[in-house]
């Protein structure tokens, strides 16, 4: 369970990134986040990781508050970023592998966990090269790859699906129903309408660093239909791809 | 411990791994190495024989030790230094934090993970000053083998206090600096701050002591001084201790010292740690992105068109004064040289004899030193071999836009031009004001704006047979690359055979020669390079990605 109480975060005085949002994120659902581009999902999430500091409020994971405690709320989350350009420099089987010590994953229960999640996303046979000459896509799965292989309770991801092909996404968005179905929280951002539709239990809008909704699917609709600015908010998140 | 092992392994992976990529890199860096073989020589020569005569004055009056004390202090010092800039810029400004940031490692982990690739940098250092300095007074005193084993004891220890003392000064002043929140500026302020603290301290040992007495014979002036010098060493404890581990007079008592000798390290580590743990983060996530909103602008007002060439060269300088690694490292370290000039002379009472020495030596002769300082100055300028890598991966951008190839490189050839202007231009003042007469300095003028287009062209040239494009992090195209090493060793060697020659022939008496000379000289060059430059665009310019 993530819950984010209060936070506010402004990069310039004008203007609030995130302004006194509050949510509480359940275990066991897929919670997705939407937003047209500039929301202000990226800043929440890089405050939810520990990568931003928190201008007011605070966010705990699981119980951890990340600015008190921010190693054990890091032991608990695995985070993929919107761009996946990290470590460029060592290859797919070195950055897995320094995941698995850096997350202490056993090298038995390792062997076996980087095969299959490699071979499920189509990159076993890359895993030698550097990150450097792998796709877009491609890296975002090496990075996907590093969170499963830790299994941690909480999946924070920003954008996942964005640059993945059709299968790839398929496959994500299978283990993200099986990861909340194990009882997990799995927290994910998106601009695009169709795929909380297709994949959320609950779902928040946020807006100019506002929050608009926060329900289940159905709710949605029917505020959709009902609320004059939800529904102009709905044409511009249909509108996107 | 184990955490910290594999984290510190994976950012030195990361920030060596360029250096010896494949094996055309590596042998590229045995020849600049060779290159610098003739500069090291000389090196080792004049540190023996300063060594060696010291000795021999101090040794009646058994002083000897204050030899090692000196230097010790002295690479304590450098150390500090040295540490400061690369210091700063792996802990606060490697991009890559933000990767580490979600993971769960302790501060204090990324804090010593952060500090082996400058601490290693340091012991390159003192390689260079500590290991001959020990190596020549071993010799010279003719010591045994508890010597040679305590030296290497100390050599590994000793840089380990001064860095952390570099270390904990920037985390400290880390936290002020936070204030400003804003990434870039900060960043930029931080290296100006830490120019600024180099300057300073020479200012201040400047202040305190007597060049002119110092210039005399080293060795009986540590004579004279020997309360002084011993004073001097024991405000640096360790430089102390060290001196005393590897000149006692009884073997215990050298043990002893190394034992305290390993204390004092070790406290210094727990200093380090405890301290790293609590405030690291503190500078870091205030750092961490940012960029106070600006007011709106008139965006209409800033429409306009320009010739390619000149929008080019535009975008080429405006790249570098926003980005903060590369404003460091193109235009404040080309600046810090010519400041560097005016704070040694400010300072000291050598003006009137530098003056002097400019009335009395001949026009040739001020020309020539001129020339050479310059030469040396735009030697080290790093705009030019840092021209294409800037691009880094954003590279393809040129090949797909409708610009001819030569356009696009001539404008990086431009703007290293300008920027080396800079200093030229400041460097002119300081001449002027020492009184240089304007005929020389007319012709300097003239001589080292051709000189700073060689330079340009010859740096982008080299640039262009061995870009490094893959960066991750700015700093990656200036540390860890022997390609400004290279450009500088060419200069250096091609210029300084140049005025050699020039000064050593003896058709050359008149200034008036002289200037025409190199004139001639340089407008070959010149010629030369363009050719060079045309030919290296044919090549490469479509085959770097
Ligand atoms: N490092 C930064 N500096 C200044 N402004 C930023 C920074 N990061 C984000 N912003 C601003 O915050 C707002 C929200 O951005 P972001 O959270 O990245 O949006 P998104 O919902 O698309 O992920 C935008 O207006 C953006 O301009
Ligand atoms: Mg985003």
């Amino acid at each position: 369970m993530i819950e984010i109480n209060h936070v506010t975060k402004s990069f310039s005085t004008s203007k609030k990134a995130v302004d006194n949002l509050n949510l509480t994120i359940p275990a066991g659902k897929i919670f997705g986040f939407l937003g047209p581009n500039g929301a202000g999902k990226s800043t929440t999430i890089k405050m939810m990781t520990g990568i931003l500091p928190i201008d007011e409020g605070s966010i705990t994971i699981n119980g951890f508050d990340i600015t008190k405690h921010p190693i054990e709320a890091k032991k608990i989350f695995g985070y993929v970023p919107d761009s996946p350009d990290l470590f460029l420099r060592l290859k797919g089987i070195e950055y897995l592998n320094f995941i698995g010590d850096v997350y202490d994953v056993p090298s038995d229960v390792r062997q076996e966990k980087i095969a299959y999640l490699t071979k499920t996303f189509g990159i076993y046979d890359a895993l030698n090269d550097t990150i450097q000459t792998y796709s877009h896509g491609m890296r975002q799965k090496i990075i996907v790859s590093g969170v499963l292989l830790h299994e941690p309770k909480v999946w924070i991801l920003d954008e996942p699906l964005t640059g993945l092909d059709p299968k790839s996404s398929y496959s994500l968005k299978e283990m993200m129903r099986e990861h909340a179905q194990k009882g997990y929280t799995v927290f994910f951002s998106t601009h695009v309408l169709e795929v909380v539709e297709q994949l959320c239990d609950e779902v928040a809008i946020i807006n100019e660093g506002t929050l608009l909704f926060h329900g289940t699917l159905e709710e949605m609709r029917t505020k959709f239909t009902s609320d004059g600015s939800l529904e102009q908010m709905f044409l511009e998140l249909t509108n996107h791809e | 411990m184990n955490k910290t092992f594999l984290l510190s392994k994976m950012i030195l992976t990361l920030s060596f791994s360029e250096l010896f990529k494949d094996t055309r890199a590596k042998r590229n860096a045995f020849f600049v190495f060779l290159g610098f073989l003739p500069l090291i020589v000389i090196w080792l020569y004049i540190l023996s024989s300063i060594i060696s005569s010291s000795i021999y004055i101090l040794a009646p009056s058994d002083n000897e030790p204050i030899i090692l004390g000196i230097l010790f202090v002295l690479t304590a010092i450098i150390t500090v230094l040295f540490s400061i800039p690369s210091v700063i810029s792996s802990y606060y400004f490697a991009d890559d934090m933000e990767n580490y940031l979600t993971m769960p490692f302790h501060p204090y982990q990324l804090v010593i993970g952060k500090s082996l690739a400058p601490l290693l940098i340091t012991y390159m250092v003192n390689l260079a000053i500590l290991a001959p300095t020990m190596i020549f007074y071993g010799m010279a005193t003719g010591s045994g083998i508890l010597y040679v084993c305590l030296s290497i004891f100390i050599f590994i220890l000793f840089p380990i206090i001064p860095f952390i003392v570099a270390a904990l000064i920037v985390m400290l002043g880390m936290r002020y600096v936070n204030i400003a929140k804003n990434k870039d500026r900060s960043k930029v302020y931080a290296g100006i701050f830490s120019l600024v603290f180099i300057i300073g301290f020479n200012i201040i040992i400047r202040l305190n002591t007597n060049s002119n007495q110092m210039s005399q014979e080293i060795g009986s002036w540590l004579n004279q001084q020997e309360q002084l010098v011993w004073q001097v060493t024991k405000l640096f404890p360790s430089a102390y201790v060290a001196t005393n581990t590897l000149t006692s007079s009884t073997w215990w008592m050298m043990i002893l010292f190394l034992i305290l000798f390993i204390v004092l390290t070790a406290l210094a580590l727990y200093l380090f740690i405890t301290i790293g743990q609590r405030m690291y983060f503190k500078g870091m996530l205030g750092i961490n992105k940012g960029g106070k909103g600006k007011k709106k602008q008139h965006i209409e007002k800033r429409i306009g068109s320009n010739p390619t060439l000149v929008t080019l060269t535009k975008k080429e300088l405006k790249t570098i004064v926003r980005t903060p690694n590369f404003f460091m490292n193109c235009i404040v370290q080309s600046l810090f040289l010519p400041v560097f000039f005016v704070a040694m002379i400010a300072f000291d009472d050598s003006i009137g004899s530098i003056a002097s020495f400019i009335q009395s030596s001949n026009e040739v002769n001020v020309l020539l030193t001129t020339f050479s300082i310059t030469v040396f100055m735009l030697g080290i300028n790093l705009t030019a071999t840092s021209s294409i890598s800037r691009d880094g991966q954003w590279w393809f951008t040129n090949l797909y836009i409708p610009i001819e190839p030569k356009t696009v490189i001539y404008s990086k050839v431009i703007t290293a031009w300008i920027i080396e202007g800079i200093s030229i231009i400041l460097l002119g003042g300081i001449f002027l004001y020492l009184g240089v007469p304007t005929i020389p300095l007319l012709m300097w003028g003239i001589l080292v704006t051709m000189v700073s287009w060689i330079s340009g062209t010859l740096g982008t040239i080299i640039d262009l047979h061995y870009p490094a494009l893959n960066w991750t992090d700015e700093q990656e195209i200036f540390k860890m690359r022997y390609i400004p090493l290279l450009s500088f060793l060419i200069q250096i060697f091609v210029f300084g055979a140049a005025i050699l020659a020039i000064w050593r022939l003896p058709y050359f008496t008149g200034v008036w020669q002289t200037f025409l000379a190199m004139s001639v000289v340089l407008v070959i060059a010149i010629y030369l390079g363009n050719h060079l430059l045309k030919k290296a665009i044919q090549k490469h310019y479509f085959h770097m990605l």
